[in-house]
């Protein structure tokens, strides 16, 4: 029985596949989701919260004194205390977004443009003239190596700013030719890219220089 | 080629623990009760330091992203100038007005702009105590209309890493927890109208002994800082 902190975890694994642009790996999540939870068990405790503060504002009215809503949160509780309802209702709301996510991921076609590597995946986004995003997503269980990365753009020639690179890391490289900027908040990471010359071919090879040190296991 | 913009300049947030448990059995004493809490905010009475968030705006677009309730992009770039109080000047001609009547000059902030950096400075914080953040949920994405019950932020802090800042260690989860921004200097009872709300909003759904929630007010004296409650049964 999949827990329901895990079920939030998953759900978080879903937006960021969503936020990557890959939407195939997304479905499969979400089909996978309602096939090992009991989805009904909880939209029905959503529904019921629901219509227990709906029949308790028909029955008090709308109000806005604080005594009014007050009297309406305690009979509230009192309710879904009774029922044993808050606490799935909360799971039940969480997961009728991704109802919505996956009726709406029906009417989109096959991911676009996702590269896929052992350790992560992403997509390139070019703004002309010459910038270049990439959004990836790595392998979680991974550790960045944020010093290796470092050293080896300054062999290359770029200077580094001061960063972040506790849990999160924030690195800024720049050389006469280009200044990229890597954010990371695992499992997401983003690079952006500025060329002197546009060139989304370099663009793309910085970003996998970056990425497959970033996603080197460390020894 | 500008190579480095402001926006990648560091900046920080105190973040400060009103060090009395909130208990929501205090609601029916009315908003003379969370008047005298923002006086002592206010005053900085009962309340401690707890972390200084060194805060790089590009990361914050991240939280923004994953957890915040409205889309609105670039909320780093927001938050420069949200933290620094510039307010754009809107063009106004020179032709005078009728009577009663008054140029716009000064654009205001949208309120759901500070919300949305309120929630990610939140998350900001949380994961600076060590909280896994994707067993963060939030919701009420319905906001208007039939199921404005629910409060911000779900929780599920398995690893306990909030136990640190709160007074107990052995809650269940979810904790609860709602976030208030504002946009400028409030007034004391402004303040303590927020922190009304927010409790009312945790008040749906905290009731066992062992549950608890967070509130989160953002507020700006003069500099911004976030304060934290502790919001027991």
């Amino acid at each position: 029985m999949i827990k329901e902190h895990e079920i939030i975890e998953l759900i978080n694994y879903i937006k960021d596949n969503l936020w990557l642009g890959d939407y195939q790996k997304a479905k499969e999540l979400i089909n996978g989701l309602s096939e090992n939870i009991d989805f009904e068990e909880y939209m029905t405790s959503l529904d019921e919260a629901r219509s227990s503060f709906i029949k308790l504002k028909e029955e008090l009215g709308e109000t806005s004194k604080l005594k009014d809503k007050l009297v309406i949160s305690d009979r509230f509780k009192q309710m879904t205390r009774e029922r044993e309802l808050s606490r799935k209702a909360i799971v039940g709301l969480l997961m009728s977004e991704l109802e919505k996510l996956s009726k709406g991921l029906l009417v989109t076609g096959p991911s676009s443009e996702i590269i896929r590597r052992d350790t992560y995946r992403y997509k390139l986004y070019e703004y002309p003239p010459n910038k270049y995003e990439i959004r990836a997503l790595t392998d979680e269980k991974l550790k960045y190596d944020a010093q290796g990365l470092i050293e080896n753009l300054e062999e290359k020639g770029y200077k580094l700013l001061p960063i972040g690179k506790e849990r999160y890391m924030y690195i800024l490289a720049f050389s006469l030719e280009s200044y990229i900027e890597i954010v990371a908040l695992p499992p997401k990471l983003v690079i952006e890219i500025s060329l002197l010359t546009p060139n989304s071919e370099k663009a793309q090879e910085l970003g996998e220089l970056i990425l497959d040190f970033l996603s080197r296991e460390r020894v | 080629m500008s190579f480095v913009s402001s926006m990648n300049i560091a900046r920080s947030l105190a973040i400060f623990k009103y060090d009395v448990p909130l208990s929501l059995q205090n609601l029916s004493s009315g908003m003379n009760w969370t008047i005298n809490i923002i006086d002592d905010v206010l005053k900085q009475r009962n309340i401690r330091h707890i972390n200084t968030l060194h805060l790089y705006p590009r990361l914050l677009e991240f939280y923004n992203i994953g957890y915040t309730e409205k889309w609105i992009r670039r909320i780093d770039e927001n938050f420069l100038e949200y933290d620094s109080g510039v307010k754009p000047i809107i063009n106004v001609p020179r032709q005078r007005l009728p009577a009663n009547f008054k140029y716009l000059y000064i654009k205001s902030f949208s309120g759901d702009v500070s919300g949305m950096i309120a929630e990610s400075l939140f998350i900001y914080f949380l994961y600076s105590l060590g909280v896994k953040i994707n067993g963060i949920g939030h919701l009420r994405p319905h906001k208007r209309g039939r199921s404005s019950f629910f409060p911000d932020y779900a929780i599920w802090d398995t690893s306990k890493a909030i136990a640190l800042v709160l007074s107990v260690n052995n809650y269940s989860l979810p904790i609860l927890a709602e976030v208030k921004g504002s946009t400028s200097t409030a007034s004391r009872r402004e303040l303590a109208q927020r922190l009304v709300k927010a409790l009312i909003q945790l008040n749906y759904f905290i009731s066992e002994p062992d549950q608890c929630g967070l509130v989160f007010l953002l507020c700006k004296k003069p500099t911004y800082e976030g304060i934290f409650f502790e919001v027991l049964p």
